[in-house]
């Protein structure tokens, strides 16, 4: 797949490389208070390139994104496009010098319909500075057929649209301004692999057309096929600038983590024979087939299946953050998981999948983050018992290997990685048995996705039990012992003994015809599952 | 990543004081304020600084001071409580009703009202946290409800005098200081610890930052919430009593003013009105300053329209400059 | 991975499905309006004529002027208390200053009006210039605007000459003037909310930070709604002075939170981005005639406040109970 991809993202002009850059940074300064985000940064991009930006969370590639956007201004520094200088004050500035960009956040607006969104600010009016709402929608679905956007009615609340639906909304969106330079700011990660191939297409025509693309991303097979260049951003500085095929993906991780990186995925543990959790009949909100899996004591189980499957109301279910209805039972007990206040008494944790938004009270200090599951614990009679919470937040980062400094910093002060440390260090003080974690490592750098899988690895050995949800299928295929797939809100399959990402995604799509019943997915033991795995190599 | 290096225990410990100064940064404000108006007042006022006066004073405050303090709790839990004014008015014109203006009745009186003001604040607290209404909407509408139901009953009325007890309570001293300014420290204790010591208060400070968070992370969202709003009642109600007694009796109109000045006292005291900061100590200097301000106009010779402008402005000023030095944290 | 299977999965067109509709917090106020203005009309047969339909719209014209000015300033998530101020200072002014001719009606009108804009304007430049929340930057200019009206008159009194208490009254065309003043405000509206300033008032209260990304200036709209809104107050405090003849410092402070809670009766929603000022006049009006009909029954008007207070909230407990639902289901990301 990769190098004929490659071959097709490339454009003949690259051969143009000679001549001087079309966008060129350099000196970078930034600081948000005793943070400096960026240091001296430096890229330069040539006209018809696909260019990437590759960086740990808090190397500070979103901050220079956010500079060439106008979302923020430059201590220092200077940025030519065309040999002029580009020092916009606001998104509205830089669009109108041709910059283009594509945030992680949105930019959206759910409670708007598609075409008021896609012509925001340029909507056709009338004599009299009012909208014409006719033409507006008309227009809008001019645009979306001219980008290849099928099946999006311009008339529906963007709020409605599934995530990878808006992504491609928001491509068409930078796209239909011209843009001389177009930023994909992490804005590919919900596209599937046919959305990815779409916008492959067009930015190969972007470059074609000799306009720039410069986009970041975080999946390295993303980025070899679709980029030609890259820049990698390691603590504010650049520390390579390099065409794709120059920089192994091992080269590539080590620029980007400033030392070696062992191995990504330690070794996996063996499952025990006690059964840790059991799932029987539990109907998710508004579904209507039940699920029904068992999890044993020291195994991590992942969760697959395509996005949106009930993967999320699964784990949220579990986590008591929403009903159901069915049983659950954790060591053998049934329980009732009414609210995430029963679900962390029966000893169920959960990492949520936005770390900023349900992770961590950002205004308020690391200490105080990770004993709030626990506060009611942490008490001499009436008072909080300080040397208490110390003991227990200690422990915790001891653990977790969170970087020195105070405990009295405001949690939204860390970069994302330490965030989702400390996230996982509130996890840990409640002691959990089973954990539950959504998406742990999104948006996650390199080097503290290894922690966490170390993490969870411990975890597992000391006979905690975890259900893995992620969208990136290698993370499946080496951190799980086996994957339940998930498809419309029900369990449609499972995948045990070796597990790669082409037969986990196989069974996604329904191919892999397995036939289990339901009651030998609930009974066998991965002791036994790993037994009929071999001998199926065996006699495979 | 150079923010996140290793720091010696003696960089640690330096770096959490300059935490601790930031976060109060606010209330440090509002006492310098509160000391300079004061010093300001005694200028211009010979008998100002007189202990005497200062005694008066801090009676006076101590009204407004107690039900900062239920607002206070209500605030930093995200909401703010609208029904202050006739919460008080409530309780003080049943209390005089009631007792007809003798002790007698005051024994099983007191704790009727208290439980019924418990019980108004269990239903704001139910009908933000259940029914989802807004806190502005719902003790709005509580606030019209309570005026309502009140007037019903009294048919606006003339009220009987407050029992003696009560008054002696808001009036009286005990080893020099006023009994209504006891009164007042003792809640003010209390709120402090209950704030900063109990695993409560640091429940109300989670769900003011971040319901969700907090909710995810085990706290019990609703019954935090409902608590705030229980307290906010109980402090209006307190108020109340003491204000019938040192007042002499219930008036229509005696709890409006309040609305204002108690939501004043917690925002200039250095909470933020979104919820999730503040503390007690910055309302408490919060009433200080506005009741100095109040003494400051015949003083001064000024117009009531003055102290309006004032207030505004003494809002307007402590809400900017809290603003201008908090950094760091992006939303 | 294999790429070739990944075109087997077809998703689902975002279908006609999801277009929006009505729902019970837009259709309430109306029921409402329609039960009392039916209760309201059975007592007091007379109200079908046109001259009572006119006094009555006066009645609950200065509330819904306000309540034009909180819709608007709802609708970007913030609030305005100082409304009641900016009402009593142009109430104040115009009792104070002005004369019987028609210039200096109209003279003093326009100054009114450009004050109310210049005061709102402050409220939007403190709101979106620094990042202080609109309820504590009003709280202070609500204090602060009272201050002023109370130093132009510091008690109720000052005239307003005839030519101005009898410009609502009477008939244009057949109708009441009133009704054409209601239908001009419900025109300015819908013009206004269908240029791109509105739609970047709208899309700054449903997602503050899209609405940055997508280029809308959070300083510009503020001053722009703000400003509005002073407007709306100042015009308020001029009609207000034609019903009362006399310019009082403390008239505009009930109006405050009963604007507000028309404005949410109305339909629009506190947080934000949806609602709209057809569904506030209802609510402004659900209000008047509450107190019109308790008065008609002879039920002692405390009936009224009481009723007002338990209508808010069961009205918006209502309105949560089927938008919430329907905005989780929108907002998923």
């Amino acid at each position: 797949m990769t190098d004929g991809m490659a071959i097709a993202a490339r454009p003949a002009g690259t051969g143009r490389a000679a001549g001087a850059p079309a966008l060129e940074i350099s000196g970078l300064d930034k600081r948000y208070g005793a943070v400096r985000a960026l240091a001296g940064a430096r890229l330069s991009a040539h006209a018809g390139e696909v260019h990437a930006l590759l960086g740990e969370n808090g190397a500070g590639k979103s901050t220079l994104i956010k500079i060439l956007a106008g979302a923020e201004r430059a201590d220092a520094g200077a940025v030519l496009l065309d040999g002029r200088e580009l020092a916009p004050r606001s998104p509205r500035e830089a669009e109108r010098a041709g910059v283009a960009t594509v945030f992680q956040e949105l930019s959206l607006i759910a409670d708007m319909n598609v075409a008021e969104n896609l012509l925001f600010g340029r909507e056709p009016l009338t004599a009299a500075r009012t909208i014409r709402r006719g033409r507006m929608v008309a227009t809008a679905r001019s645009m979306l057929e001219r980008f290849d956007v099928l099946g999006v009615d311009p008339r529906v609340k963007a709020g409605t649209l599934a995530v990878a639906e808006r992504q491609q909304v928001e491509i068409v969106k930078a796209l239909s301004r011209d843009p001389r330079v177009l930023i994909l700011d992490e804005a590919t990660s919900a596209l599937s692999a046919r959305e990815q191939r779409w916008l492959l297409t067009l930015a190969s025509q972007m470059a074609a057309e000799g306009k720039v693309v410069l986009f970041i991303s975080h999946r390295l097979q993303e980025i070899r096929s679709l980029a030609q260049r890259m820049t990698i951003l390691q603590g504010g500085k650049t520390v390579a600038e390099a065409r794709v095929d120059e920089l192994d993906d091992e080269a590539v991780v080590r620029m980007m983590l400033g030392r070696r990186v062992e191995r990504m995925f330690p070794a996996r543990g063996t499952p025990r024979d006690e059964v840790a959790l059991e799932v029987r009949n539990l109907l998710l909100p508004g579904r209507r087939e039940p699920i029904n899996f068992t999890q044993h004591r020291g195994e991590i189980l992942g969760v697959g299946g395509l996005q949106g499957q009930g993967q999320r109301d699964l784990l949220r279910a579990l986590a008591g953050v929403s009903g159901h209805r069915g049983e659950v039972l954790v060591g053998g007990q049934p329980r009732r998981l009414r609210n995430p206040r029963a679900a962390l008494n029966a000893g169920i944790a959960l990492v949520p999948e936005d770390r900023k938004g349900e992770g961590l009270l950002l205004q308020r200090s690391i200490r105080e983050n990770i004993s709030l599951p626990v506060i009611d614990r942490l008490r001499t009679s009436l008072f909080l018992s300080r040397r208490a919470e110390q003991r227990v937040v200690d422990e915790a980062t001891a653990r977790l290997n969170i970087s020195q400094g105070s405990m009295e910093r405001p949690a939204g002060t860390l970069s994302g990685g330490n965030q989702q440390k400390v996230v996982l260090a509130k996890l840990l003080v409640s002691r959990p048995e089973i954990l539950l974690l959504y998406d742990a490592t999104r948006g996650v750098d390199v080097g503290t996705k290894a922690e966490i899988f170390e993490l969870l690895h411990e975890l597992a050995a000391d006979g905690a039990a975890a259900l893995f949800y992620s969208t990136d299928l290698q993370e499946l295929a080496h951190v799980c012992h086996r994957v339940l797939v998930m498809s419309g809100g029900a369990i449609v399959g499972e995948v045990t003994g070796e597990l790669t990402e082409e037969r986990i995604l196989r069974v996604a799509f329904g191919a892999e015809e397995r036939k289990r019943d339901a009651d030998d997915i609930a009974t066998a033991s991965p002791a036994d599952t790993e037994r009929e795995a071999q001998e199926e190599e065996a006699g495979a | 990543m150079s923010a996140e290096a290793q720091s010696s225990p003696e960089a640690v410990r330096r770096s959490d004081r300059r935490e601790w100064l930031t976060r109060n940064q606010s209330i440090f404000i509002a006492y310098a304020l509160a000391i300079i108006l004061w010093g300001i007042t005694s200028l211009f006022a010979s008998d100002f600084a007189t202990w005497d006066h200062t005694k008066s004073l801090l009676t006076e405050a101590c009204f407004v001071g107690i039900v900062a303090a239920g607002q206070t709790f209500v605030i930093i839990s995200g909401g703010v409580d609208l029904s202050v004014p006739w919460m008080l008015n409530s309780v003080a014109t049943l209390l005089t009703l009631w007792t007809h203006g003798h002790d007698s009745s005051l024994v099983w009186v007191v704790p009727v009202l208290l439980a019924g003001a418990a019980g108004v604040g269990l239903i704001n607290g139910i009908g933000v946290t259940v029914f989802g209404v807004q806190p502005i909407i719902m003790t709005l509408g509580m606030n019209g409800v309570l005026e309502g139901g009140v007037l019903l009953i009294t048919s606006g009325g003339q009220s009987p005098n407050a029992p003696h007890t009560i008054a002696h309570l808001s009036t009286g001293t005990f080893a020099g200081i006023p009994i209504a300014v006891l009164i007042w420290a003792v809640l003010a204790i209390v709120a402090w610890l209950a704030l900063s010591r109990t695993p409560f208060g640091r429940k109300l400070y989670a769900v003011g930052t971040n319901g969700t968070v907090a909710r995810l992370s085990g706290v019990r969202v609703g019954r935090v919430t409902i608590t705030s709003y229980v307290i906010s009642a109980l402090c209006s109600a307190i108020a109340g009593i003491l204000l019938v007694g040192y007042v002499g009796q219930a008036y229509l109109g005696m709890g409006d003013s309040y609305l204002f000045t108690s939501v004043a006292a917690v925002i200039i005291g250095g909470a933020s009105i979104l919820g999730g900061t503040g503390n007690y100590f910055g309302t408490i200097a919060g009433a200080l300053i506005l009741t100095v301000l109040t003494s400051l106009l015949p003083i001064l010779n000024l117009n009531p329209a003055a102290l309006q402008v004032v207030y505004g402005a003494v809002i307007l000023v402590t809400v900017i400059l809290a603003s201008v030095r908090i950094g760091g944290v992006r939303d | 991975m294999s790429v070739g299977s990944a075109s087997l999965m077809r998703r689902k067109p975002a279908s006609l499905s999801r277009l929006p509709r009505p729902g019970i917090s837009e259709t309430l106020p109306w029921v409402l309006l329609v039960i009392l203005w039916i209760l309201d009309t059975s007592l007091q047969p007379a109200l079908w004529s046109s001259e009572q339909i006119g006094l009555t719209l006066a009645n609950g014209m200065a509330l819904v002027l306000v309540a034009m000015a909180e819709t608007a300033v709802i609708i970007t998530r913030g609030i305005d208390l100082s409304v009641g101020g900016m009402m009593a200072i142009s109430n104040t002014l115009l009792a104070r200053e002005v004369g019987g001719s028609t210039v200096s009606v109209l003279l003093w009108c326009a100054i009114v009006l450009i004050i109310g804009a210049a005061g709102g304007a402050l409220n939007g430049i403190l709101i979106g210039v620094t990042r202080l929340q609109p309820f504590v930057v009003t709280l202070a200019t609500w204090s602060i605007f009272d201050g002023i009206a109370l130093w132009i008159l510091p008690t109720t009194g000052g005239s307003i000459p005839n030519s101005l208490i009898t410009l609502p009254l009477g008939t244009w065309l057949g109708l009441p003037r009133t009704v054409w003043f209601l239908v001009l405000l419900i025109a300015i509206w819908a013009v206004l909310a269908r240029t791109r300033s509105g739609r970047a008032v709208y899309a700054l209260g449903s997602d503050p930070v899209a609405a940055r990304l997508s280029g809308v200036s959070r300083r510009k709209t503020s001053i722009k709604v703000y400003a509005f809104s002073g407007v709306c107050a100042a015009a308020a405090g001029i009609f207000i002075a034609t019903q009362t003849a006399s310019g009082s410092p403390t008239v505009g402070d009930p109006f405050i939170l009963s604007a507000v809670a028309a404005t949410v009766i109305g339909g629009t929603s506190l947080f934000g981005g949806k609602g709209g000022f057809a569904g506030t006049v209802a609510g402004a009006f659900v209000f008047t005639l509450i107190n019109g009909v308790t008065f008609q029954l002879g039920i002692n008007s405390y009936w009224g406040e009481l009723s007002q207070g338990l209508l808010l909230i069961v009205a918006v407990a209502l309105h949560h109970a089927t938008e919430r639902g329907a905005r989780a289901r929108g907002r998923r990301r």
